[in-house]
């Protein structure tokens, strides 16, 4: 009921990101806090950076301490705006508002982590000629399939011979217009 | 220009270009990929690919792509992008009276006349803007790119423009890490080699709107209907001619929200259809919401002209209109081509191409659009699960492929999670793209500008008459983001204390 009512208010403005505006005030408050020290260290870094010439108005750390300094400002900004609602409002309605798929993305994001990984780790180098044509294949065609079919079968849903077809056409696809077409390195 | 049109005419890259519209009508058509997302993938994609030929590819999708999402909108009442919404909101009221094949018809003929709107506003503003930028220095420039963060983060967090400024700034730190430009002092590298060239920011940005937008919507459980009766999609200048007065205006209203940064085809399209709506005969007006012809030309003009409008601050002073334009320019930069007010002398003919390119990609877009509703809808049936997942390998290689490491390839994955976490946290991620790209001008230009005040003293800032316009719009655009802030967050308090009271 009161998101549905703060929904009406915000449908007054119109944004280029209809997503983007208030959260509750603890997931307001949260993220002005990781801002802030974020913000706070870079600020700080950029005191470290040397100063050439001794010349402060050329500073490679001047633009960065700025930028930080006015960030850490919004952050309290924020902060305080997160604060006076969180104090008008009931307790129960302020809580952290995660997405029903949540959980999903999560582990669809830890696959692909793993997928990276296996690109980055696992060693393969091969090629072959097909008539005139000759074929390099590395580690990106192997373990895209892998992990393609496995995420097929995960979100797709078809048998596991569907997705395994459509994975090998789809990185054959695009190992030929890349490695050959565009002559673009593949990981 | 003749040589442009020539050379844009060439078959190869009219093949392109006809390429990069079927894939952009697709593109846009289909729920859940989004206009900003093909451009951002096409960044890395287009490596490979020599710069007229890149920029055919990624012209082609965006003028199309920005159409395509009516062809759902119509038909199974799902905006393929978010600016279709209020052709959604007419057009398929009328698609469920059997008017489907004429809100279609009347859609590409609006986006047609759209795109022309804002092409021949950008032809004509085109001089205008390049000799005033001309006059710019060191000092405007800093401001100026200060400006478009700024315009950016308001434009794209309606309710809380402090969260949009916010992720601008983001943008701009992250921009800052790498060999400084100046002196070549390495900033924020904490040792590690492969920070020294800094962030790739086509890595970041395919992860914030290409992973970021997998993570979100593949998990998401679908509901994708199916249209019963398309019929036959009938170009209607009738009906378009009938609402000309409208159409101009819209065209007008989307070309100048096209060229403000940050602000795109969302804006433009609700903006033209509510002014639509205002100013509609009471006979019309009656109409508004149960299927009305007009509002779908309201909003169709006003989204395409963006396109033409976006180009304009892109081209003649390097600050992107919108995130597909951001995208675009970082492609050319990828091609060593620095938009911006000298242009003319150092990309000469290059204005000229990318006129040519959008008015052919116009006749290309208007033409495949009618050829291709029928297979747009044999795709809605393509499940999401399959789509979706066959763009994570491009998001890969698009990572990948600028620089060839597998470092930008973890930036990447890295911007998917930043993305997610700015979307649970109703962050928008659009000022990050101008942060990035707008962070190294306003850092040069801001230390040479102070040199030399250094050297001038007070008379160096007396004299800065752009300057000092500039400096009003910017306390202008804080001043009243904060007030819409406060405004906003008493509305939400407010609306919840009642809310709990009524329990």
């Amino acid at each position: 009921m009161a998101s549905d009512e703060v929904a009406d208010d915000e449908k007054r403005v119109i944004s280029e990101d209809a997503n983007a505006g208030l959260a509750t005030p603890i997931m307001d408050l949260t993220a002005a806090v990781i801002v802030a020290v974020i913000a706070i260290l870079v600020a700080a870094e950029s005191l470290h950076l040397p100063v050439p010439g001794g010349v402060v108005f050329t500073a490679p750390g001047l633009l960065p301490f700025l930028t930080a300094a006015s960030l850490v400002v919004m952050a309290v900004l924020l902060g305080v705006s997160a604060i006076t609602r969180r104090r008008a409002m009931p307790r129960a309605l302020d809580r952290f508002e995660i997405p029903a798929d949540a959980m999903r993305s999560l582990s669809l994001g830890g696959i692909v982590v793993l997928f990276v990984l296996a690109l980055q780790v696992v060693p393969f180098e091969t090629s072959f000629n097909v008539g005139p044509l000759h074929f390099y294949i590395g580690t990106f065609e192997p373990v895209s399939i892998v992990f393609l079919t496995g995420l097929l079968r995960m979100y797709w849903r078809a048998p596991l011979w569907a997705c395994l077809t459509v994975t090998v056409a789809w990185i054959a696809f695009l190992s030929i217009v890349f490695r050959i077409l565009f002559q673009t390195p593949l990981p | 220009m003749v040589d442009a049109f020539l050379q844009a005419l060439s078959p190869y890259l009219l093949l392109v270009t006809l390429a990069g519209v079927c894939l952009g009508i697709f593109w846009g058509a289909m729920p859940g990929l989004s206009t900003t997302m093909a451009m951002m993938l096409l960044i890395g994609l287009s490596v490979g690919m020599k710069q007229d030929v890149a920029l055919a590819f990624m012209l082609g999708v965006y003028t199309a792509s920005t159409f395509g999402g009516a062809i759902s909108a119509v038909l199974i009442n799902i905006p393929g992008t978010p600016d279709s919404v209020p052709t959604m909101i007419e057009g398929h009221t009328l698609a469920k009276r059997g008017q489907g094949g004429q809100a279609l018809g009347l859609s590409i003929t609006a986006s047609f006349l759209g795109n022309w709107i804002g092409i021949l506003l950008l032809v004509a503003c085109m001089p205008v803007i390049l000799a005033i930028a001309l006059q710019f220095r060191s000092w405007e420039m800093f401001l100026l790119a200060v400006v478009g963060i700024s315009v950016c983060g308001t434009m794209t967090s309606g309710t809380m423009p402090l969260k949009g400024w916010m992720t601008g700034w983001l943008g701009m730190l992250l921009a800052f890490v790498g060999y400084d430009t100046i002196h070549g002092v390495p900033r924020f590298t904490f040792d590690i080699p492969a920070l020294y060239d800094g962030i790739s920011y086509v890595a970041i940005l395919i992860g914030l709107f290409g992973l970021a937008e997998i993570l979100k919507v593949l998990p998401q459980r679908e509901h994708t209907a199916m249209p019963e009766n398309v019929g036959r999609a009938i170009p209607s200048v009738g009906l378009l001619i009938e609402h000309m007065p409208a159409a101009l205006r819209s065209g007008l209203l989307g070309t100048v929200i096209g060229a403000i940064p940050g602000a795109g085809a969302n804006i433009a399209a609700f903006l033209a259809y509510d002014v639509g709506r205002r100013r509609a005969s009471p006979e019309e007006s009656a109409k508004w919401g149960k299927g009305s012809f007009q509002g779908i030309v309201c909003a169709e003009v006003a989204n395409n002209a963006c396109v033409g409008g976006s180009m304009l601050p892109t081209l003649t002073l390097g600050i992107p209109g919108s995130a597909p334009a951001a995208a675009l320019m970082a492609a050319l930069q990828l091609k060593n081509v620095q938009l911006g007010p000298t242009i003319n002398i150092d990309q000469p003919g290059l204005i000229e191409l990318i006129y040519a390119l959008l008015v052919i990609a116009n006749f290309l877009m208007f033409g495949a659009a009618l050829a291709l509703i029928k297979p747009c809808v044999k795709l809605f049936s393509l499940p999401r699960g399959l789509l979706m997942t066959l763009i994570i390998p491009i998001c890969i290689i698009g990572a990948y492929a600028v620089r060839t490491n597998m470092f930008d390839v973890w930036i990447m994955v890295v911007g998917g999670f930043l993305g997610y976490a700015f979307y649970v946290f109703k962050f928008p991620a659009a000022p990050v793209v101008l942060g990035v790209i707008l962070a190294p001008l306003a850092d040069e230009n801001l230390r040479r500008a102070l040199l030399l005040f250094d050297n001038n003293g007070l008379g160096f800032f007396a004299k800065q008459y752009v300057g000092h316009v500039l400096v009003v719009v910017i306390a202008l655009v804080f001043i009243e983001g904060l007030r819409r802030g406060r405004r906003n967050r008493k509305l939400a308090t407010a609306a919840a204390t009642a809310s709990a009271d009524a329990r």
